[in-house]
């Protein structure tokens, strides 16, 4: 499956992709920057965890992992009970966001653009190239990569070279 | 029917291609232009704001007189009488944004001989883009400038400022030179750390003007020492440090070397001018700029008069009417007190996108088009508007037209007067260089950042959230 990765090497905190989220997304923002020190900025991106504590802790079925791997929620369903966001280990969801029209915000890996041939917005935009959407077991595997915290959190989507 | 059309970002110098996707004549969409050179599809922030603020909630549509809607034909009678009044005592003014074309330029020149009776028109570029492009002609022989495929290859960078945060696309180019081989380096010239100081090998920090100069002697005695006059009036009693000296001897010993200038310093331009012909061979300089047309404009308008200028004379009461386009004084110069000047001006016109700070101070307001729904030549590119401006807004160039038309004038855009002459870095330069280097420089009142644009007026992350919040 493929997911989102930042090469912490080339990124440089400019925050683009935070605007061209939501600019796809009609101003639903999915996807955040965190300020790690006072000139270091790097995106916070959502996981798609294999186990993912946001599908479990959501009362109404409204998030859910699909068979393509990635997790979606469900505008329909959603009522915005925030329990997603509180369950989140990774604060993907938590950080700053707002209710958008009473439903949760979530990455899905912009659908309706890969569904038309194109890279997510932010993957697209990124100045640097520093996020990419790579298959995970060729990112795990690549030598001259490494995967920032792969031992000890299951998937990081932080990579460096060594 | 969605008609896909190519246009360019101008809110840096670098011009990176973008699609803007057209139904019924309304921006619907942006899309990312690989096949464009500059970008290869790729945006900052600030380039991905543009469709936002072509549809903005927040735009002007109508021309306003103290707030209440008035017709173009009104407001154009209005400032028609008011420039009549003030002509013979050669009492008005106008005030251009820097985001305007070449032709918009020449129309307003025209426009000040024809309607204003004087020539006091000046250009707002309150980074201070025309003295850079000004400083940079005039040292520009024997300086050859990079393209974007020598940035990319370059084995050891030079960044003189932040071009990181002034260009985040040119970042893709510079770190890919950095990282496609071990020897290869990134090395800043800054006052204090920003974006491109976290990814650099060499960092001399401190004052700008005094950096460059130590690194342009260190690069003289690495390349064998002063020959020319100039360079001797540049070494003199300068004692480069350990890193200028590490740093000019792998500027110097390196195949190919960039130098990546994105400064609003003269003094600092013209010293990394000074350092790429310094050491010759295969070194070249490329130049940022925060305004797409500061080269374009700089070339046409050889400077009536200066935006201080201006404030000065209305402080004197000597302005009865000024005409501000585009230009969002108040957040461009927070240290000139514009709000006390133009109180003393009888009448105000402001033209803006959208209502700021400057608009808010105006008697009339008209809404202005932004550089992607005119017509123009931007860095030296004939460009055709992506959409039609909302509204009654016009182009800076139509609505001094309209207020032309009104007077009786008809307007044609002057050929440019004067072109900026390529100047030799010659000895008496170089000793005033040297001078002028160890005056510490004046840190600017405003910088463009990677979500700021260069006016400062409206795009940092505050207001852009805000922004949005208020859409729902």
């Amino acid at each position: 499956m493929k997911k989102l990765f930042v090469d912490l090497d080339v990124c440089i905190g400019c925050q683009a992709h935070s605007v061209a989220c939501n600019r796809v997304n009609h101003n639903v923002l999915t996807m955040q920057s965190t300020e790690i020190a006072d000139d270091a900025t790097l995106p916070v991106v959502c996981r798609h965890c294999e186990s993912a504590a946001c599908v479990m802790a959501c009362p109404n079925e409204s998030m859910k992992k699909h068979d393509d791997g990635i997790v979606r929620r469900s505008m329909a369903t959603c009522t915005g009970c925030m329990s997603c966001t509180l369950a989140c280990p990774f604060g993907v969801l938590a950080r700053g966001m707002r209710l958008a029209r009473h439903a949760s915000s979530k990455c899905d890996l912009c659908a309706s653009r890969v569904e038309q041939g194109l890279e997510p917005a932010c993957v697209a935009t990124c100045p640097t190239g520093a996020l990419q959407l790579r298959e995970v077991e060729e990112v795990y595997e690549a030598k001259e990569l490494l995967v920032v915290g792969a031992h000890t959190i299951g998937h990081s989507p932080y990579i460096r070279r060594p | 029917m969605v008609e896909s059309r190519k246009n360019i970002c101008l809110f840096c110098s670098l011009g990176c291609g973008l699609i803007i996707d057209v139904e019924r004549d309304e921006a619907v969409n942006l899309e990312y232009d690989v096949d464009c050179p500059a970008n290869r599809g790729k945006l900052c922030a600030k380039g991905n704001y543009l469709l936002e603020l072509i549809n903005h909630p927040m735009r002007l549509y109508v021309p306003r007189k103290d707030g209440k809607p008035v017709k173009l034909e009104q407001a154009s009678a209005e400032i028609a009488e008011g420039l009549r009044a003030a002509r013979d005592r050669k009492a008005a003014a106008l005030v251009l944004s820097g985001d305007a074309s070449c032709e918009d330029v020449g129309i307003a020149l025209e426009f000040a001989v024809n309607c204003m009776g004087n020539d006091k028109v000046a250009i707002s570029f309150p980074t201070g883009d025309d003295a850079v492009v000004s400083a940079l002609a005039a040292t520009s022989v024997g300086v050859p400038a990079a393209t974007l495929d020598d940035v990319q290859q370059s084995v050891c960078t030079i960044a003189v400022g932040d071009p990181f945060a002034r260009c985040p696309v040119i970042a893709g180019r510079v770190l890919a030179a950095r990282n496609a081989a071990r020897h290869n380096s990134l090395n800043v010239v800054s006052r204090g750390g920003n974006m491109t100081s976290r990814f650099a090998s060499t960092h001399l920090s401190g004052s700008e003007r005094a950096g460059m100069l130590e690194l342009v002697a260190a690069a003289i005695e690495a390349h064998g020492g002063a020959n020319a006059d100039w360079e001797k009036a540049l070494v003199k009693d300068v004692n480069p440090g350990a890193n200028a000296r590490r740093l000019a001897r792998s500027f110097v010993e390196s195949d190919q070397s960039v130098v990546v200038l994105s400064t609003s310093d003269p003094v600092v331009a013209q010293l990394a001018s000074a350092l790429v012909k310094a050491v010759g061979d295969t070194k070249r300089l490329f130049t940022l700029h925060d305004y797409g047309n500061a080269r374009g404009i700089t070339e046409i308008f050889a400077g009536n008069a200066s935006v201080e200028d201006v404030l000065g004379s209305a402080n004197r009461g000597e302005i009865d009417i000024v005409l501000i386009l585009g230009a969002d004084l108040v957040a461009s110069y927070p240290s000139l007190d514009v709000g006390g000047a133009l109180s003393n001006v009888k009448m105000v016109v402001a033209g803006a996108p959208f209502p700021n700070k400057t608009t808010g101070l105006a008697h009339l307001v008209l809404p202005t088009a932004l550089w992607i729904e005119a017509d123009g030549t931007f860095n030296g590119d004939m460009r055709r508007a992506a959409v039609e401006p909302p509204g009654g807004a016009l182009s800076y160039g139509d609505i001094l037209k309209a207020v032309a038309k009104a007077m009786g004038v008809e307007l044609r855009a002057q050929a440019p007067k004067k072109a900026l002459v390529a100047g030799q870095l010659d000895q008496p330069t170089a000793a005033a260089l040297a001078d002028a280097a160890r005056v510490a420089e004046a840190v600017p009142g405003i910088e463009s950042t990677a979500i700021r644009f260069a006016d400062g007026s409206l795009t940092d992350r505050v207001s852009w959230a805000r922004m949005v919040e208020n859409v729902h």
